[in-house]
């Protein structure tokens, strides 16, 4: 049986980790491994916002105005070696 | 002394399932013609039928086109995760792949991938998908511009409503 060759990367681990919600209108705050230059963040569509990222590696990110249960896609790195986190934005709180 | 009665009809003749020889070699041989007819018939539908659900409606995809390397090996990795690896490793690894097809939208052969998991996800068998996978694999479609999109990648985006009803 043919597996295609890597293996998949635990979500929100190895490059860039953080939490898995934020509520709508939030920011988060990630840590990305160190020597990472930028990360970038998108919906899912063509555009996306590439964030540099400090010295320390500790980014907080705006989220996107989006309704709820969007999932924001973060990523660092590229290609093959590329970690990925995925972020639900959740309804704030009453 | 005791008289018991006692039936004197003679029981019915039994009349053979197989009455003759004749009747015999035609049951054989009317066996014999439907089984080669429908053997026929099953492997020519199992033969143009490699795929199911919805990705058969696909246009033809030449599946060894798509893998002859094209210079870039990020791309060759996920055509081969679209065209030929099993669908739990493309499921496995599908936030690799979501990445991949936003990036090489036009690209037919990985929209070929995206019908493969759509086929799951309107089964219902999206369950060990990674999580939240499923909801980013909808916006991947959902934001996909149109006017970059091959002919394989406009009709799953033509189907995103009944996408949308699945939980």
């Amino acid at each position: 049986m043919l597996r295609a060759g890597r293996p998949p990367t635990p979500q929100g681990q190895g490059g860039v980790t953080g939490p898995s919600a934020v509520a709508q209108g939030g920011s988060i705050t990630v840590q990305v491994e160190q020597g990472t230059s930028s990360i970038t963040v998108h919906t899912g569509g063509p555009t996306e916002q590439v964030i540099p990222v400090p010295p320390g590696g500790s980014v907080t990110i705006p989220i996107p105005n989006v309704p709820a249960g969007v999932v924001v896609v973060i990523t660092s790195g590229g290609g093959l070696t590329k970690s990925i986190l995925y972020v639900e934005v959740i309804s704030p709180g009453p | 002394m005791r008289l018991d009665t006692a039936c004197l009809v003679a029981p019915k003749p039994k009349v053979p399932s197989m009455p003759t020889r004749r009747a015999f070699l035609l049951a054989g041989a009317m066996f014999g013609v439907g089984s080669m007819i429908g053997g026929a018939c099953g492997y020519a539908l199992g033969a143009t039928d490699t795929t199911s659900g919805d990705s058969k409606q696909e246009t033809q995809i030449d599946v060894s086109a798509g893998l002859e390397p094209t210079g870039d090996s990020n791309l060759d990795f996920l055509r081969r995760l679209a065209l030929q690896a099993p669908i739990e490793d493309l499921e496995a690894q599908s936030p690799l792949f979501l990445e991949g097809i936003r990036i090489h939208v036009g690209d037919r052969y990985l929209w070929h991938g995206m019908n493969r998991m759509a086929d799951r996800f309107l089964a219902r068998q999206h369950t060990k998908w990674p999580r939240l996978a499923h909801r980013v694999f909808l916006q991947t479609i959902r934001a996909a511009d149109e006017a970059s999109l091959p002919d394989n990648g406009l009709s799953l985006k033509r189907k995103l409503p009944e996408l949308d009803r699945v939980k």
